[in-house]
């Protein structure tokens, strides 16, 4: 199988290389794209779904959606852009949907068996800050276990950097609403925290 | 309670760089899905993901998107560039009139 991993001096492939050879249809570019961000699409499902079974379906749906309509795709931003609003769009619909069946209630250990964290990228200067990692893991199960009103405009705002306004278009909510939800779910986290201390 | 805050401020950032570890086969699942498209996976591509991607594709609506996104920082920054272009007429007012006044 020709690899796109990896260039002769052992550079890593541009994206935008990879996006344009998959807009004309190398299929073999696309599943680099596919190994190279299906981590992620499933962190960012996971976090918002809180299943295994529906973040694997939803990061299945994205890809889907992405190679369909990769061809019209022009690149005005990032591929990461793209597919992280893709999969934000996908996840909340997801849990429209689900809402109206059923509304999950996920004990912390439920989610710790689930939920095997990996940390990537971990900046030095912050880990000779909190080296304990199990902190981070403490309050990413905390984040997972909220409710749903308050967990989805935090992850959206905390870890995937959208605005109050973008957050609050996407949930169909009052931004005053959005903006008291992330205050109070910051709230939770800092009160479990200070019960874990 | 600063400590409080600050680890969870601290583990908000790091969860950033975070990776839930996905079923080990989820590459291939992937790439099997994609490899085998039907008619089910293109009614994916409905009117409301359409939009998405129009808009997307769209040099106006991202340029109108990141000012409504930053509004606070233009407006922050307009009133900076306000205030420099106060000062620098009100000096240049005074030295012109300081120049008049000792030009009689």
């Amino acid at each position: 199988m020709r690899k796109l991993k990896e260039k002769k001096g052992g550079r890593v492939v541009d994206d935008r290389v990879l996006v344009s050879k998959s807009k004309k249809g190398d299929k073999v570019a696309f599943e680099e794209l596919v190994r190279r961000y299906s981590n992620y699409v499933y962190t960012t499902s996971f976090f918002i779904l809180r299943n295994t079974h529906d973040a694997e379906d939803a990061s299945q749906e994205v890809f889907v959606k992405v190679y369909l309509s990769i061809g019209g795709f022009r690149g005005l931003s990032s591929f990461k852009t793209w597919i992280r609003k893709l999969t934000v769009n996908t996840c909340i619909d997801k849990l429209r949907l689900r809402s109206k069946t059923s509304n999950q209630k996920l004990s912390l250990d439920e989610l710790t068996e689930n939920c095997e964290v990996v940390f990537t990228g971990l900046n030095r200067n912050l880990e000779k800050i909190f080296l304990d990692k199990e902190m981070v893991k403490k309050v990413l199960n905390i984040i997972v276990s909220l409710d749903e009103s308050y967990r989805v405009p935090l992850i959206l705002r905390d870890l995937q950097d959208y605005s109050y306004r973008e957050i609050a278009e996407l949930t169909k909510k009052p931004i005053g609403t959005v903006k008291t939800n992330i205050h109070r779910a910051r709230k939770i986290i800092k009160e479990k925290l200070r019960y874990y201390e | 309670m600063n400590n409080v805050n600050k680890y969870s401020k601290i583990a908000r950032n790091i969860a950033k760089n975070i990776v839930v570890k996905p079923p080990e086969d989820i590459e291939e699942k992937i790439i099997n899905k994609i490899s085998n498209i039907d008619d089910s996976d293109r009614k994916l591509l409905d009117e409301k993901f359409l939009d998405y991607l129009r808009k997307n594709n769209s040099r106006l609506y991202l340029l109108n998107e990141k000012i409504k996104n930053n509004s606070g920082k233009l407006a922050l920054l307009g009133s900076i560039v306000t205030l420099l272009v106060i000062f620098l007429i009100a000096v240049c007012y005074l030295s012109s009139s300081k120049n008049s006044s000792d030009n009689k």
